[in-house]
């Protein structure tokens, strides 16, 4: 038989090969009764070799460092981290997972915030500031127009001109 | 507890078996093999900061490979000795499947004949296998911790499994005569 196909045929009774090479080889196998026999034989050793089970270590080492002494939690979490690297990591992509989507999360609050009802009504109630905040101009204005000019800038002035128109009238008798 | 002692005491649980198994097939012997397992122990507390804890495997199997080695050169040179103590190995193992021949446990009787001729294999071939076929390790993880190109793992793997095949053949040759 040929090398290289007796190869393909181990590391299919072994597991290595690809599900195609699987199919291929099985095929093959159906058809010719020498690569049938091959692979029957190291499928029934491989089958062997892997179902022979670990052999527990029972020794007690020489080095026992604090093995019964309970663990501090710095310890509990270096050991969490180095003994279940996946679950570590995983458990991180979560962390900024969950971090990123409050962030993006309040944003869209902030911005998303006001309803247009509430644009609406802060559009009117500055609208009635504004008004209050005129309509007190307006009074202010009128005031210093109707009352304080005239009683008290209009009258003193007409009346200091009056004197003065007096004062001026009494001169030119004089002095005819 | 520090951190030296919090590293040791993670690397010990989960790698203990391993070790162990992997000096037992490669020596052969379950007394030395735990010789081997408390030298790798040793070598652990000792480097425990100079390796990274998260590649610590490659390392723990390079170390216990090298010390493996190191026990059959050993053995080597107490040649005479060494002979005495496998015949006794093989008279062991003739014993326990002659009496599981009696009891009919006809796969229990593979499963030690091929422990057994694992045992055989040249030391190299065996490393592999033992490390692929045995712990589930990688080609890749294998190639990092012996040490070899990637492509001699492939060869050495097939290449046992083509002499197990072999030696188990004998074995049944012989049976059947």
């Amino acid at each position: 038989m040929n090398e290289k196909l007796k190869d393909r045929i181990i590391c299919v009774a072994y597991g290595d090969a690809s599900f195609l090479e699987k199919f291929k080889i099985n095929r093959l196998a159906s058809k010719d009764e020498e690569v049938k026999q091959i692979l029957e034989e190291y499928c029934k050793i491989a089958k062997t070799v892997h179902s022979i089970t670990k052999e527990e270590y029972t020794e007690k080492p020489k080095i026992r460092v604090f093995i019964n002494e309970p663990k501090s939690v710095f310890e509990e979490i270096y050991l969490i981290i180095i003994g279940k690297p996946l679950i570590s990591f995983a458990a991180a992509v979560l962390l900024v997972f969950a971090i990123s989507f409050s962030i993006i999360n309040n944003k869209e609050l902030s911005y998303d915030g006001y309803s247009i009802a509430e644009v609406e009504k802060a559009n009117l109630e500055v609208k009635q500031a504004l008004q209050i905040v005129n309509s007190i101009f307006t009074k202010t204005e009128n005031k210093i127009k109707h009352e304080i000019f005239r009683e008290e800038v209009s009258k003193p002035l007409n009346e200091g001109m009056n004197t003065i128109n007096k004062l001026f009238k009494k001169e030119k008798k004089n002095e005819i | 507890m520090n951190l030296k002692s919090a590293k040791y005491n993670f690397l010990f649980p989960k790698y203990k078996n391993d070790i162990y198994n992997y000096s037992l097939y490669m020596i052969g012997n379950r007394f030395d093999a735990e010789d081997v397992v408390q030298n790798v122990l040793i070598k652990i507390w000792e480097n425990i900061d100079k390796f990274n804890i998260l590649a610590a495997k490659g390392w723990i199997i390079k170390t216990t490979h090298n010390l493996c080695i190191d026990e059959l050169r050993k053995r080597k040179r107490s040649f005479k000795n060494e002979i005495a103590i496998d015949d006794n190995f093989d008279e062991m193992y003739n014993e326990q499947c002659k009496s599981l021949i009696d009891s009919e446990i006809n796969d229990k009787i593979l499963n030690e004949q091929i422990k057994m001729k694992i045992n055989l294999l040249p030391a190299n071939l065996k490393s592999v296998f033992v490390l692929y076929e045995m712990q589930g390790f990688k080609y890749k993880e294998i190639s990092k911790a012996l040490d070899i190109p990637l492509n001699s793992v492939k060869v050495y793997l097939l290449r046992a499994r083509k002499k197990l095949q072999e030696e188990l053949k004998n074995y049944e040759l012989q049976e059947v005569i």
